[in-house]
């Protein structure tokens, strides 16, 4: 009964973060270009250089794939930038939240932060 | 060269005398990965496999996006029945291209103010959680249940999907600790949105720790599956937590970015993902999803429904059929 918010008047509207609505489409998109463009480069790339035999290049192995000049390494790259993108979008409304002084949601971003970092340690574990 | 070595014999003959403790199993050790198995019929060139996978990573974009879904759930059916590539690569391919396609749309949802930030990030807690630990299940099950459970999880969409919102029951508190606890003014999850006609329309949201166990199961669904998880997140938020359809599908949008990257992080790392179909399919997707989210806004809500359990329903059929092994 009380979990349940009036269904009549209208919420306040201040409650939005507009300055985020704003950042992050532009950053959304500014990552996924960038990535797009890493990925066509590096199937060009890899196609280009005629057939290639190998385990898939993994997070770890990137920087080395990346030196040797590898075509996994430029598309791998492109998968890396495109995963950064949506987490460099929680770190912005991390940013947010702490400016507004949000503690719940600065503690439920972390939270959200951490377990994106345990993915990739398990992943690698 | 000369540096490998296979395994050490295993002597796990407990020393004479030590005492027996008991523990129990240990945990089943995932297979490694083998993106070519051998199994059913010859490989097909890896050339033509990238350039069928583009023009069906195209409509999964199309379609995903217009049903606030991340895409996944056309491209693993895609992969795996179509072009023969194994479930797992399929799964860990489809949900880097979901990260793409929500990213696209998720921009797109956020500039038309159809998202809800902060129930996205509260939901996220355990997308991203759930969807670690599907992932890890996808990559220990036997490929057979993996695809068998893939059509499961589409076919019990269906009814979510063709049910209109009931609002909660009145005097329905008992059983709700949780929701009561986490009390929606306290997570101060109202909004409000511009509807079709540009009116502003707040909206209240119902039954939050409901909401985030369901998102939580999403996840796990996302990480093992390869799909955005829009298909128990949309029906959690606009069924069950009461969010207007455009708010759900919008918000949906915007997190399975998130939720996709934590599965898309556990395959990366741990050497899933096949790079080139990774990258056929994220430029199809995006190619689809920049034309599904621009037809999505005029795309009328009962219709988006009935669309969604139509399609579910198909991939689900093909799916049995791939797992009873009717399809190779």
């Amino acid at each position: 009964m009380t979990d349940q918010e009036p269904a009549g008047p209208a919420p306040p509207l201040d409650d939005r973060p507009t300055e985020l609505e704003v950042l992050i489409p532009k950053m959304l998109r500014a990552g996924l270009h960038l990535s797009l463009v890493l990925l066509v480069l590096g199937v060009a790339v890899r196609f280009a250089a005629g057939p290639h035999a190998g385990p898939p290049v993994t997070l770890l192995a990137l920087p080395q794939a990346l030196l040797a000049l590898d075509p996994q390494g430029l598309m791998g790259l492109g998968v890396l930038v495109l995963l950064l993108t949506p987490i460099a979008r929680v770190v912005a409304s991390l940013g947010y939240f702490v400016k507004a002084g949000d503690r719940p949601y600065v503690a439920l971003t972390l939270i959200v932060l951490f377990n994106l970092g345990l993915a990739a340690a398990l992943g690698a574990a | 060269m000369t540096g490998t070595c296979g395994p050490p014999a295993v002597s796990s003959a407990p020393a004479k005398g030590a005492k027996r403790v008991l523990r129990p199993a240990p945990p089943n050790r995932y297979v490694p990965l083998r993106p070519s198995r051998g199994r059913g019929r010859p490989p097909i060139d890896p050339t033509l496999v990238a350039l069928a996978l583009l023009t069906g990573s195209v409509a999964a974009g199309y379609i995903g996006s217009l049903l606030g879904l991340g895409g996944g759930f056309l491209l693993v059916p895609l992969m795996t029945v179509a072009l023969g590539v194994d479930i797992r690569v399929a799964v860990a391919v489809s949900i880097v291209a979901v990260v793409a396609t929500s990213t696209g749309s998720g921009a797109a949802s956020v500039r038309r103010g159809v998202t809800n930030t902060r129930l996205a990030m509260f939901l996220e807690v355990g997308t991203t959680l759930g969807a670690i630990a599907g992932a890890f299940v996808a990559l220990s099950i036997e490929r057979g249940v993996l695809v068998a459970f893939f059509g499961v999880a589409l076919l019990s969409a269906v009814p979510f999907m063709l049910r209109p919102f009931r609002p909660p029951a009145e005097g329905n508190g008992e059983g709700q600790t949780l929701d009561r606890v986490l009390a929606p003014s306290r997570l101060r999850l109202a909004g409000h949105f511009e509807d079709a006609t540009g009116a502003m329309r707040a909206y209240g949201l119902h039954r939050p720790a409901s909401g985030f166990s369901l998102s939580a199961f999403a996840g796990v669904l996302s990480g093992m599956l390869g799909i955005g998880g829009g298909i128990v997140k949309v029906p959690a938020m606009r069924a069950v937590m009461g969010a207007p359809i455009q708010v759900a599908i919008g918000t949906s949008n915007f997190m399975i970015g998130v939720t996709a990257a934590a599965g898309a992080l556990v395959y990366f790392s741990e050497g899933s993902v096949d790079l080139v179909l990774a990258s056929t399919a994220v430029v199809g997707v995006f190619v689809g999803t920049r034309y599904g989210t621009r037809r999505a806004e005029s795309a009328r809500a009962d219709v988006l429904g009935k669309a969604f359990a139509a399609v579910l329903v198909a991939m689900a059929a093909t799916m049995f059929l791939k797992a009873a092994g009717a399809i190779a």
